[in-house]
């Protein structure tokens, strides 16, 4: 077996320039789908970032409607909470009501916020377009378009109606994240404003959690979930956007076609080297044959280049691949021009590729699993070939 | 005469089928004795080659039967015909049939690597078989720095290391100077002789076929001895 791989080595060694071609084209085709797959998880992160650092990180605390007094006792409780693989608790308050400008009206969803931790983490506080952000217990803050459905600017006051009566809010700023709900249906108050309100209002407690790097979400759910208050639900991210979870799994999806594409492109390229390398030598394989080589010796000589070539080709093309996409996941990749329009990317559209185990080992392990399959039919053909018919093509 | 070694029966191969069908040989019946050298002779086309590789079991004949040492090898099955060739047969090709991947000792010691021999063993036999044919110090060459003479004196030693009972030669001095081809046909023949060996060597080169007492003359695939 030595020997015959020996034989193979020494035949791919010998005819440089086809090995040369083939080794390049192998090469270069795994380095590209690594760098893809690295750019492909680049672009999920971002857009994982943006989702849950616009919505409600990567797992919500979620209660039911509490009474004023009772959500705020929640929101400390969960401030008190010992959570290792949590980055960053934004304690939020949120309850639907109505805005009343001049003789302008337009529903909303408040949420009381931390000022401080909620400017720190949440991308609202830099989209500010007028005015300033929240600070200690003042300032009210709203969307573009919010504001301009009320025809109000920073500085004039508004009435925020409820069940319970009216309260009067001055706006201190204005953003815009460009995403619709966010602009159009959403303000923010201090979290200390509850008790500015009545006992009798309703809230929700909807506090966001940003984990830790890969953290376990569902399993940190699950934990979080059976010490929680009776009613409190703690969802991952997934589950709260199942739209851009299906948009990471297409990517995905996506990129493996691409990969088994291009896998198939160079298994045909293999084939077609080897083929016409057979071609070549079927005196050869005739006098091996007549040598008394068994056909399946004769194979493993055909197989082992194939193995070869794609092994070294492939191991060339990963640590190309690697190299490339490192480098540029350090400098970052700014699709802003093609994703201006694209809520996912709408607080940060530079992406930074990032490389996965899966992603780096799948692009060489199918080169040399097609390497192989792409061999096996010129090994077939120099196998079989009866020896006569071998020696007499020549 | 000895026992006989070789005994072809009313022996044909045809090609094709049909009207283009050609007929290589046509009713070949003969024997050789073990351990007899004998020349096969013939102008180009005349089926030396077709005959050589049905003794060589590199291919099986459209009628009759060839019995080699008693096997039946006309009948053989791939498998059976590659067993018998790798234990018992040496072939020495026309032209350059050494593999340019493989050096000298490589290619010499590939009978030995396909029948199993141990590293150690081939690399004794192969030493000694450099030395006898004068070509140690070309041990590590490749077959593309060798001179034409220098690649069939291997191959010579290529079909004998494995020490075979039939040696079978087509045209093995066809593209080799006097002086080359005189050498490679004495090392051949003494190599024969030690081992017993049966000799079959097929050429239209006069210098040649003087050299062997037993001679068979193919003309348009019929037998003629002379």
């Amino acid at each position: 077996m030595i020997f015959w791989l020996r034989f193979a080595l020494r035949s791919v060694l010998r005819r440089r320039r086809r090995t040369l071609v083939t080794f390049i084209s192998i090469a270069l085709g795994i380095a590209m789908l690594i760098v893809l797959g690295a750019i492909m998880v680049g672009v999920n992160d971002t857009m994982v970032q943006n989702a849950v650092a616009l919505h409600n990180g990567n797992l919500l605390v979620e209660s039911p409607p509490l009474p004023n007094r009772q959500a705020v006792a929640e929101i400390a409780r969960w401030e008190q909470k010992p959570l290792p693989e949590v980055e960053n608790l934004l304690p939020r308050l949120t309850f639907a009501t109505v805005l009343q400008h001049d003789h302008h009206t337009s529903p909303v969803q408040l949420f009381l916020v931390d000022p401080r931790r909620e400017a720190e983490r949440s991308p609202v506080s830099a989209k500010l377009t007028a005015g300033k952000w929240l600070k200690g217990s003042e300032g009210f803050i709203l969307g573009t378009k919010l504001a301009r459905d009320l025809h109000i600017n920073v500085g004039e006051s508004l009435q925020l109606i409820t069940a319970q009566g009216q309260q009067q809010l001055t706006v201190s700023g204005i953003f815009r994240t460009g995403v619709q709900l966010l602009d159009q249906g959403v303000g923010y108050l201090p979290l200390s404003a509850a008790a500015d309100f009545d006992p009798a209002l309703s809230l929700q407690l909807k506090t966001a959690l940003f984990t830790r790097p890969g953290t376990d979400l569902a399993r940190l759910a699950d934990t979080l979930q059976q010490g929680a208050t009776a009613g409190i639900r703690i969802t991952p991210w997934q589950k709260q956007l199942p739209e851009v979870e299906q948009l990471l799994e297409l990517n995905r999806f996506s990129m493996q076609i691409m990969i088994l594409l291009v896998i198939a492109i160079l298994a045909f390229g293999v084939t077609n080297s080897l083929l016409i390398s057979v071609m070549d030598r079927y005196r050869y394989y005739g006098i091996l044959k007549a040598l008394g080589a068994r056909p399946g010796e004769v194979a493993i000589t055909v197989l082992g280049e194939a193995v070869i070539i794609c092994f070294s080709a492939g191991l060339l093309g990963t640590l190309l691949g690697v190299l490339i996409s490192l480098i540029w996941s350090g400098i970052g990749l700014d699709i802003s021009h093609y994703t201006s329009y694209n809520p996912l990317f709408s607080i940060n559209s530079v992406i930074h590729p990032r490389l996965e185990p899966v992603m780096v080992l799948l692009p060489q392990s199918l080169a040399l699993l097609g390497g192989v399959a792409a061999s096996i039919w010129p090994a077939l053909v120099a196998a079989r070939r009866t020896i006569s018919s071998s020696m007499r093509d020549l | 005469m000895s026992q006989p070694f070789i005994r072809l029966e009313g022996v044909s191969r045809w090609f094709g089928t049909g009207q283009a069908r050609v007929k290589a040989l046509t009713d070949i019946s003969l024997t050789l004795a073990a351990g007899s050298q004998t020349a096969l002779i013939g102008p180009s086309g005349s089926g030396k080659t077709t005959l050589l590789n049905l003794i060589g079991a590199l291919d099986h004949p459209t009628q009759g039967e060839i019995y080699l040492d008693s096997a039946r090898i006309s009948h053989f099955s791939e498998g059976q015909a590659a067993a018998f060739r790798r234990q018992r047969i040496g072939f020495i090709f026309q032209d350059d049939s050494l593999f340019p991947e493989l050096r000298l000792a490589e290619n010499i010691e590939l009978p030995l690597v396909i029948l199993g021999y141990r590293a150690g063993e081939r690399r004794y036999r192969v030493d000694s078989m450099l030395k006898a044919l004068g070509l140690e110090k070309r041990r590590d060459s490749y077959s593309t720095d060798l001179s034409g003479g220098e690649k069939q004196r291997a191959a010579v030693a290529r079909a004998v290391i494995h020490r075979p009972q039939l040696l079978l030669a087509d045209e093995p001095t066809a593209n080799l100077d006097a002086d080359s081809a005189a050498t490679v046909l004495q090392i051949m023949q003494q190599l024969a002789e030690q081992d017993g060996l049966t000799v079959l060597v097929s050429t239209h080169d006069e210098r040649v076929f003087k050299r062997f007492e037993e001679r068979i003359v193919l003309n348009d695939g019929r037998l003629d001895r002379s």
